[in-house]
């Protein structure tokens, strides 16, 4: 029966979703009146001029302080920042590392922005398998702060995470790391502390970890490391930050600037014939890239912690936040190849896809042969041996029970009125991966003190940091992640678990078939997927969601893994 | 070094409870009016009795899981589509231009044994018909996998002369459309979670549903 509250709440469900429509249909920008230049103004965040926003939000802002660091700051005043320089670190060495405020120049617009001693990204930490490298940091940020080391191995009371295994950092103070690697691969450091905010805007390095075994990588021409992030600016600049709470705490926050190593555009020239090996990390907020060399053959042969057991061609490399892929690209045709990020992004409204397309980058192929040929190498898929090896003692344990089993889900608290009815009313349908920011001012107005995401064990019914599980150093764990999509708005999250190595054993039942150990595993909606995980090292780790803004949420737990 | 904060002064609750108070008393003033003729028994269109009808609000979507429900040529056929991610080294799988990359797995049952037809073909495609995709040949238990590289799509089964055709050009014996396909149509959900799910063809009890929900 409908009743007369019932009829109201449908007709203004309808209402909602009616007026912008048929004012996209006209053809018409609906309910973008929200401008302004002031740089540290709430303002509508940049959008898709044709994507309609509900009625009433046009002049709303999310509620916390705007926060910009520095803006009372003349830029000219402040140390340009320089692309980051390699640190070759021996064992026992020691880095001096300062976050702090920077000038940027990125399309030539300036901007106040963080950077690890004053470089875009911070420095190239290059060390060796099994090393112990001493770091140094200093805050000289307005924000407190940690460095967390990701993917690496390392004591537990150096892993950053303020709370668990230290506290805060706060500006003007300093905290000494000690940092031992004992995995060779591709790293990074960032903060652990608003990392909506400071990763954001530019506290991110890389960290190259080589192996002792010459022959470990196949033989290439050249290596390239590339970052991957975003960025939101608009006309008056950077778009601003929540003080008090994090915004965009839906999606997390989606930028419109790609950037690469700090950079619009990665260019590069290399010969004909030359290979390539690159190490991707992810560091934006949200974004997940799907990236394509096109005009050039692409190898992936390792992800976060070491190689593959077999390398694979691929067309292109699906990475989300934190992830890392490690890929060779034959350059063998004179020309231009194009790096790209190919998705089909949601109009909700519409219900449809479109081709969303953005060129990262260029890289000229001169007629000039390759000095040295690795093609033929190229041309093999290698067997890692070692790597099997290595996997081989924990095979026993792939058909294990289940020994956790964890759901996603959400919270929903204050939000306006307005955005809870179109999230009720848009629950028909939930793409498997947010592939861009759908609903901009919706995300936008979410913020952490209305909106809580969650992991919930689903034995006891414990969500977050009430999760109390514990280990033993040895132990072999399989995880079971459910992404269910009865939720309000579900989506993605890319789970990431501290201080410890992880097998993505399968996805919704099917087995996967070429291992590689990782830190960080994207659950798609509606999935299920096994980890089994290497309970090698002993503390307090965090599990948490990589989205940045879902973090600030407070989607993490803490799990003990006490010494054998 | 300092940190400028500013909070302009309009909040997002007075621009957006004045807009609710005007359209909410707009709402409930022709609400009222419209309850007053519309029929209050358990009924739906056509006097199918819905009083015991699952709601969608305890159904939500699978977007792994297509259903197939029968024409008028194969009435008691039934069919689901169960996909998956096609293996991949990456934590999801997608095609180069970004559309995801799905193994599917079909099962059917009740299917008829068409007068002529020498297969049963498993068809996807676009919405729009403008991209088709043969998934495979029925086998005898009624089964085929195949891939599919859309995100919005149908699925068919048609009856066609040969094992081989590459065109569909047969009667449509089932058909369905992916999860994706629910988007804009406000069937099912939120204000409508009261209504029944069977009449739109979404619920566990539609024609060709398995009952399975999550």
């Amino acid at each position: 029966m409908i009743t007369p509250s019932r009829f109201a709440v449908l007709a203004f469900g309808l209402a909602v979703l009616a007026v912008p429509a048929s004012a996209q249909n006209a053809g018409m920008p609906m309910h973008h009146d929200m401008g302004g230049t002031d740089p540290m103004a709430w303002r509508m965040p940049p959008m898709d001029m044709t994507m309609p926003m509900l009625p009433g939000l046009d002049f709303t802002n999310p509620g916390p302080h705007a926060f910009l660091p520095g803006m009372d700051i003349d830029p000219m005043s402040l140390p340009m920042a320089a692309y980051r320089k390699v640190m070759d670190l021996a064992d026992g060495d020691t880095l001096e590392l300062v976050a702090g405020l920077v000038r940027r120049t990125i399309n030539d617009r300036t901007f106040v922005m963080y950077g690890f001693n004053g470089q875009y990204p911070g420095p190239l930490i290059r060390t060796a398998q099994n090393a112990t490298v001493v770091v140094r940091f200093r805050n000289e940020t307005s924000l407190p702060n940690t460095v967390h080391w990701h993917g690496v191995r390392l004591d537990n009371r150096f892993d950053g995470v303020p709370g668990v295994t230290q506290d805060l950092v706060q500006p003007g103070d300093s905290f000494t790391y000690r940092i031992r690697f004992p995995d060779a691969g591709i790293y990074w450091y960032h903060p652990h502390h608003r990392e909506d905010i400071t990763q954001d805007l530019g506290l991110y390095g890389n960290m190259m970890v080589n192996s002792p075994d010459p022959d470990y990588y196949n033989p290439v021409n050249d290596e390239e490391i590339v970052m991957l992030d975003d960025l939101l600016i608009d006309d008056a600049g950077l778009f601003p930050y929540g003080r008090e709470h994090a915004t965009h705490t839906l999606m997390g926050r989606f930028g419109n600037v790609m950037l690469l190593n700090g950079e619009p555009q990665l260019r590069r020239r290399v010969r004909s014939g030359d290979v390539v090996r690159y190490f991707f990390t992810n560091v934006s907020n949200t974004r997940v890239f799907n990236l394509s060399f096109e005009g050039a053959r692409v190898k992936v042969i390792g992800s976060d912690v070491g190689k593959y057991e077999h390398e694979a061609f691929v067309d292109n490399i699906v990475i989300a936040p934190a992830e890392r892929y490690i890929v060779e690209v034959l350059f063998d045709q004179p020309g231009a190849v194009t790096l790209t990020n190919r998705v089909q992004a949601i109009n909700h409204f519409l219900g449809s896809f479109y081709p969303s397309v953005d060129t990262l980058g260029v890289i000229q192929v001169s007629d000039t042969a390759t000095a040295e040929s690795h093609r033929a190498a190229f041309e093999i898929l290698r067997v890692n041996h070692d790597v099997i090896e290595d996997i081989d003692r924990f095979r026993s344990y792939f058909d294990r029970p289940v020994d956790h089993e964890i759901e996603f889900g959400v919270d929903i608290g204050a939000l306006p009125l307005t955005i809870l009815q179109m999230m009720t009313v848009d629950t028909f349908y939930y793409h498997p991966m947010e592939w861009n920011d759908a609903m901009p001012m919706m995300n936008y107005m979410s913020t952490s003190s209305g909106v809580t995401w969650y992991l919930k064990d689903v034995a006891t019914g414990r969500k977050n940091t009430d999760i109390d599980w514990h280990f033993k150093t040895g132990d072999v764990v399989k995880l079971r992640l459910v992404n269910k999509p009865g939720t309000l708005h579900p989506m993605h999250h890319p789970i990431h678990i501290h201080g410890q190595r992880f097998l993505v054993l399968g996805r919704d039942g099917v087995r996967n078939t070429d291992f590689v150990w990782k830190d960080t595993a994207v659950i798609p909606l509606g999935s299920t997927v096994d980890l089994l995980v290497d309970m090698s090292n002993p503390g307090d780790w965090m599990m948490h969601c990589h989205i940045s803004e879902h973090l600030e949420t407070g989607m993490k737990l803490v799990f003990h893994v006490d010494p054998g | 070094m300092t940190d400028r904060m500013n909070n302009s002064e309009t909040g997002w609750q007075r621009p957006v409870i004045r807009v609710l108070t005007t359209v909410t008393a707009m709402l409930v003033a022709v609400g009222g009016s419209a309850a007053a003729v519309l029929p209050a028994g358990g009924t739906g269109p056509g006097g199918v009795d819905v009083g015991a009808a699952p709601v969608c609000a305890s159904f939500a979507p699978d977007p792994f899981l297509v259903r197939l429900v029968p024409t008028a040529r194969a009435n008691g056929a039934s069919g689901v589509v169960r996909m998956h991610f096609a293996p991949s080294p990456f934590g999801v799988t997608v095609t180069v231009d970004g559309h995801h990359d799905y193994g599917a797995d079909v099962e059917t049952a009740g299917l008829p044994d068409p007068a002529g037809a020498a297969a049963l073909v498993v068809w996807a495609a676009t919405p729009s018909l403008d991209q088709v995709t043969r998934l495979g040949v029925l086998d005898g238990a009624g089964r085929v996998s195949g891939t599919i590289a859309y995100n919005k799509f149908l699925v068919f089964v048609t009856a066609e002369p040969s094992a081989d055709v590459a065109r569909w050009s047969g009667p449509i014996l089932l058909r369905g459309a992916s999860a994706s396909a629910r988007m804009h149509s406000m069937v099912g959900h939120g204000p409508f979670s009261s209504e029944s799910c069977n009449e739109w063809g979404f619920g566990p009890g539609a024609p060709g549903g398995s009952g399975r929900s999550r």
